[in-house]
């Protein structure tokens, strides 16, 4: 008996404007601008429930953000005039790959009902033959082992471009350091606490304290720009 | 039917498979506009025909004719391996708006299609057209009219709205 396989079933992945089509259907809205963003919220949760291979993941990221952005301009209208161009294109390409997408489904539904046959096609032992790709006869393993070496020897070594550099502290963890520092004190320098850290840290430290304010954990007070910024505790 | 569709018409039989156009021409010793012409005039001669022929941009292929594709159909055990959504969405960007560039199905489907393009080249539904030192050019397959049963792809459902490069 053969050992068990696991029932491994490779499907192609669908992209981020095919779940955007799924989702705008289960919602029973159109493609258009507006509707759109009701679809924000939901396609926020599929991408978090779903684990998205990471060759797709930056398509992904790239309608999540339009999506954000048709979100804001609707909430703040001062920003109507900007990124209309992006947004246009957007919708535009939605509505065109929906109905390519629609004309495939016909597809589907006549595939194989009446093929037009090719000479021979009933003949035995004929029947796509060329398809299928098989090893010469009498092929050695060694052989084949030997040219993959040749082959992989001629070719030249990539040097990466990009370099790596030493991960910084994440958000969470500057959050939590703030909150324990807040503990202590009830006011923070936001300037005098930065103090000293890399770059990215220090972005990181102002997202956090800005995601603090969101939840109302502090109030930010900046007497004038570039001012020094002061946190106080809720 | 002239001499040069019968002699077409004998090649395609003899040959079996697709054959494309450009080897027709060198055997037959025709220009692209009398090939056109030929295959034109064959096509007409086979409507009474049991046979017909598939017509892509690069290849020509007798095939069983549509008339008879129902009749056939229940001889064939040949149990089709359905299309997954991805695969019919790409087919259908490369049958209405092929040939082209990978980098216009991406950019319609909104994902990266390097893989699918590879499944349905592996399956035969799609080829590469090399256009000297450019991107390759992808366009549909005779094998991908035949299980449609179609001869050419102007027969797809609203094909010219759909082919047209600036939809509205």
């Amino acid at each position: 008996m053969h050992p068990a396989f696991p029932d491994v079933k490779i499907d192609q992945f669908e992209g981020p404007y095919d779940v955007l089509v799924e989702l705008a259907k289960k919602q029973k809205v159109n493609l258009s601008e507006i509707s759109l963003q009701k679809l924000t919220e939901p396609f926020l949760i599929y991408i978090q429930e779903h684990n998205i291979p990471p060759e797709s993941v930056a398509s992904f990221i790239i309608v999540a953000s339009t999506l954000l952005l048709i979100k804001a301009r609707e909430m703040l209208p001062q920003l109507k005039q900007e990124e209309e161009e992006e947004i246009t294109d957007f919708t535009q390409r939605l509505q065109l790959y929906e109905r390519y997408r629609k004309a495939g489904e016909h597809f589907g539904l006549q595939w194989g009902k009446a093929p037009l046959l090719p000479a021979s096609f009933f003949a035995e032992g004929n029947k796509k033959a060329t398809q299928a790709f098989s090893f010469p006869a009498g092929l050695l393993p060694e052989a084949l082992a030997d040219a993959l070496k040749q082959k992989t020897a001629s070719i030249p070594v990539i040097q990466p471009k990009a370099h790596l550099t030493q991960r910084g502290k994440s958000l969470t963890e500057i959050l939590s350091l703030f909150q324990t520092r807040l503990t202590t004190s009830s006011i923070l320098n936001f300037q005098e606490s930065i103090h000293g850290i890399s770059r990215q840290e220090q972005a990181v430290s102002f997202l956090a304290i800005l995601e603090m304010a969101r939840n109302q954990e502090v109030q930010l007070e900046q007497l004038e720009a570039f001012g020094t910024l002061v946190v106080h505790k809720i | 039917m002239n001499q040069i569709s019968q002699r077409i018409e004998a090649l395609l039989f003899t040959a079996g498979e697709a054959v494309p156009k450009t080897e027709l021409q060198e055997l037959t010793k025709t220009s692209e506009g009398e090939l056109t012409a030929a295959l034109q005039e064959l096509e007409q001669h086979t409507q009474e025909s049991g046979l017909t022929i598939i017509i892509t941009a690069t290849h020509v292929q007798l095939v069983t004719s549509p008339n008879v594709a129902g009749f056939l159909a229940q001889f064939n055990k040949d149990t089709n391996h359905e299309l997954s959504k991805a695969a019919l969405e790409t087919l259908s960007l490369i049958a209405y708006r092929g040939p082209l560039v990978r980098f216009e199905i991406d950019a319609i489907r909104g994902v990266d299609s390097t893989r699918i393009i590879r499944q349905l080249f592996l399956r035969g539904l799609v080829r590469q057209l090399r256009m000297s030192s450019k991107a390759p050019q992808y366009d549909v397959t005779e094998e991908f009219l035949s299980h449609l049963g179609i001869t050419t792809k102007h027969e797809l459902p609203n094909f010219t709205e759909l082919a047209a490069h600036n939809l509205s």
